[in-house]
């Protein structure tokens, strides 16, 4: 999925939720629940998506959203477009400070 | 997370010994400080120069992400904002192309940004060709465009009515600014010589935070400021952890509400719910409304902005950076009204955000219940001028203008509520009174605290400032941010509730003059522009919501007013902490002696007589009052009402008769020791 299908200006859900993807045979490594989910969070690198225990709370694994993961709500079209030679001249000119 | 419970275990852990580290640590809050005071001196607008609404920040620059390191005092928000705002920019852009002297705006708020008026810019700064870290100002533009000065269009219904939405783009290239980008902006604005100041400001900012930088990477080198950053992340982690791990593993919830969206005329509730799992806290807005019509939507920034409320009930005295937030996950709906989808609206983000931090004082007070505090008054109460001054000498010149009045924070376990202090959601400044009026063609008549306005309890709520203003000459529009005008501010711990907001337009005197006491103006000279009154006509917060008045909202947008049209704001009030009966009667008398609190009231609501002459405690009659009190409680009586005025003065003569009730004509009094 491109990153431009993103830029939607859909109607808002009238219950909005959280959407949440059980993942079957895992076993949380901690309690040993199976309850285990992945699910988009708010961490302190911002937008994340968590696979965690849902009887502990123990954090399996943290990534960075995939596109079909819609997280966060909002992607620019350009999102995986190369920058152009005038958004990186000063890069390219090679100047270094310090 | 490291454990560093010695000197030689950072050491170990981080390669560099403890003195070096601390230094470090210091040394980089030490950089904001000098960025600080660039861009408070420097800044042409009034929100700048004296609201300091604005942010410093360093940041460093990782593999799995960004994360701040240093911020100092400024607009309280931006200090967790800020953290994301990077990361989204760095995600977008692309570190690999960025270059020295490279600058990013970006306003957007679906990458963290608050709203459209605040201008984000993020520097990285370079050491030997590479990134190390990334320095951050930001700060509230007076104008950004759109249909309403000064960008608070509260009846905007999607973000093309609010202003310019500015995507990363590029606004220093080498150190050179960037012509096209800053046209745009400046293009787009009703105030652009304000906002060239003020974005110049910036740019001078960044590169004192550069210069203090370098200079402490060429003391330490780079290895040890790096290490030194970890170590200052880690720490503040380490603390947080160690405050989550003293609570109680399990589930709690709280809920706020929201007057209005400023379209439609339903309340709007937000719900909040803390999953506590060992050092691990899971914070949901699931449940919350889903996002309305009108501008009362936040597009990320709560997921961040709800942290505060833990920051200041877990760990409130170590500086502020990124490690505090490690411990936390936020999970919001995307089409909630705290995840708004495009092309919603967020005029009204202020409204919203100042009942997150109450919303999250009340999670966290549950957790922590010897840090539970009662609601402040939950409003941002910010009025936006704007217009064109017919002033001799500036005739046709645009003007803007921002002022923010203080709040009555709730009542706390140890002492009462703080008075006049904007929302803990930003804790920014009210301007100087002179220079707004030398600004914009507006005379403040007044600033007051309200008698018997702050939430009762063992500990009162602080008091909120109310406002009389009045244009000078021709006309001006006023955008006002204000909310709680519906539904008393929550106390605590059986506490009173703080009473409700209002807005009045008053009727001056044959003579000019607009009689007022105690924060008080009289009935008759008052017609109500929104509220809660009752039948009689007087303002009630347990009265009826939009009785008799102009507007169904507190929330006004665009406002005209012309000479003669006077405006009488009163922001909403605290909540008490603790039962009133259990208030010191010395404590009692001395609010009386200041005028704060009525002879009824003090009666009434604590259970405390005065002798009327002297103002002393009449300590038998005060046993016998509180303990029927007491037991009218204990019998499903009433518990402690909402604060505000009973029996609102009607007339002039009954405005006299409510100042004869605290400050006995002609007595002496003693002063209360």
């Amino acid at each position: 999925m491109s990153w431009a299908a993103r830029y939607i200006q859909a109607a808002p859900p009238e219950n909005p939720e959280v959407p949440r993807e059980r993942i079957e045979g895992q076993t949380c490594e901690r309690c040993g629940g199976t309850d285990i989910q992945r699910y988009p969070v708010s961490c302190v690198y911002g937008a994340r998506m968590a696979t965690k225990c849902q009887a502990c709370l123990h954090i399996i694994a943290i990534e960075r959203p995939r596109a079909e993961d819609w997280w966060p709500p909002f992607r620019s079209t350009t999102y995986d477009w190369d920058a152009s030679l005038a958004e990186r001249a000063s890069r390219v000119l090679g100047k270094t400070k310090g | 997370m490291s454990e560093m419970t010695t000197a030689r275990e950072v050491e170990e852990e981080f390669g560099i010994d403890l003195v070096t580290a601390e230094t470090i640590r210091s040394g980089l809050v030490e950089v904001t400080r000098h960025m600080h005071r660039t861009l408070s001196r420097g800044g042409f607008s009034n929100v700048v120069r004296e609201l300091f609404d604005f942010a410093v920040c360093v940041h460093l620059l990782g593999d799995e992400g960004t994360e701040m390191v240093s911020v100092t005092e400024g607009c309280t928000h931006f200090a967790f904002t800020q953290p994301h705002m990077a990361n989204f920019i760095v995600d977008e852009w692309g570190m690999d192309n960025f270059g020295p002297g490279d600058t990013i705006v970006c306003n957007d708020p679906w990458r963290g940004s608050i709203h459209l008026p605040d201008v984000n810019l993020f520097r990285p700064v370079f050491w030997e060709g590479e990134p190390l870290f990334m320095l951050s100002d930001a700060s509230h533009l007076l104008d950004i465009g759109g249909p309403v000065p000064g960008g608070f269009n509260n009846e905007a219904e999607d973000f093309f009515s609010e202003g310019l939405r500015i995507p990363p783009t590029l606004i220093t290239s080498a150190d050179k600014p960037v012509r096209s980008t800053i046209n745009l902006i400046l293009e787009n604005s009703r105030t652009p010589l304000q906002n060239l100041g003020d974005l110049r400001a910036l740019f001078g900012t960044m590169k004192v935070g550069e210069a203090r930088l370098l200079r402490l990477l060429q003391i330490f080198g780079p290895e040890a400021v790096v290490a030194a950053s970890r170590y200052t992340l880690d720490l503040a982690e380490r603390r947080m952890r160690r405050a989550i791990e003293r609570i109680e593993d399990g589930v709690y919830d709280a809920e706020e509400w929201v007057d209005d969206d400023g379209v439609g005329e339903d309340p709007v509730r937000l719900a909040l719910s803390g999953r506590v799992a060992g050092s691990h806290v899971e914070l949901d807005f699931s449940g919350s409304d889903a996002q309305p019509l009108g501008s009362l939507t936040t597009c990320w920034e709560e997921t961040v902005r709800v942290l505060i409320g833990a920051k200041m009930t877990l760990d409130p005295n170590h500086p502020m950076n990124s490690g505090a937030m490690r411990p936390f996950h936020v999970l919001a709906p995307p089409g909630s009204v705290v995840m708004g989808t495009p092309p919603t609206s967020n005029s009204q983000h202020a409204e919203l955000a100042t009942k997150i931090a109450p919303l999250s004082q009340l999670l966290f007070g549950q957790m922590v219940p010897e840090h539970a505090v009662g609601a402040d008054g939950g409003t941002s109460s910010g009025y936006v001028f704007g217009g064109i001054d017919q002033r001799p000498g500036r005739e046709g010149l645009p003007f803007g203008g921002v002022i923010c009045l203080g709040l009555g924070w709730g009542g706390t376990s140890s002492q009462d509520g703080i008075s006049f202090c904007p929302s803990p959601i930003w804790g920014i400044t009210s301007p100087t009174i002179e220079l707004m009026e030398r600004d914009i063609p507006v005379i403040f008549r007044s600033m007051n605290a309200q008698i018997d306005s702050a939430g009762a309890g063992r500990f009162r709520a602080g008091y909120a400032n109310t406002l009389l203003l009045e244009p000078t000459e021709g006309s001006l529009f006023v955008t006002m941010n204000l909310d709680s005008g519906r539904f008393p501010r929550r106390a605590a711990q059986s506490g009173g509730d703080g009473m409700t907001s209002y807005i009045f337009r008053v009727e001056i005197g044959e003579d000019g003059r607009i009689p007022q006491s105690q924060g008080v103006i009289p009935m008759d000279l008052l017609k109500p522009v929104a509220g809660c009154f009752d039948e009689a006509g007087l303002p009630d917060p347990e009265g009826e919501w939009a009785r008799g008045t102009e507007f169904h909202t507190t929330k006004l947008n665009n406002l005209p007013l012309g000479k003669g049209d006077v405006l009488f704001v009163v922001p909403a009030g605290g909540g008490g902490y603790g039962d009133p009966l259990e208030r010191d009667p010395v404590d009692v008398r001395l609010d009386v002696w200041n005028e704060k609190l009525s002879l009824a009231a003090a009666a009434d609501v604590y259970g405390v007589v005065l002798e009327r002459a002297s103002l002393e405690v009449d300590v038998d009659a005060t046993d016998e009052l509180r303990a029927t009190l007491a037991a009218r409680r204990e019998k499903g009586g009433p518990g402690p009402r909402a604060s505000g005025i009973r029996n609102w003065p009607r007339t002039v003569e009954d405005l006299a008769a409510l100042s004869l009730t605290t400050r006995p004509s002609g007595s002496s009094v003693a002063v209360p020791s």
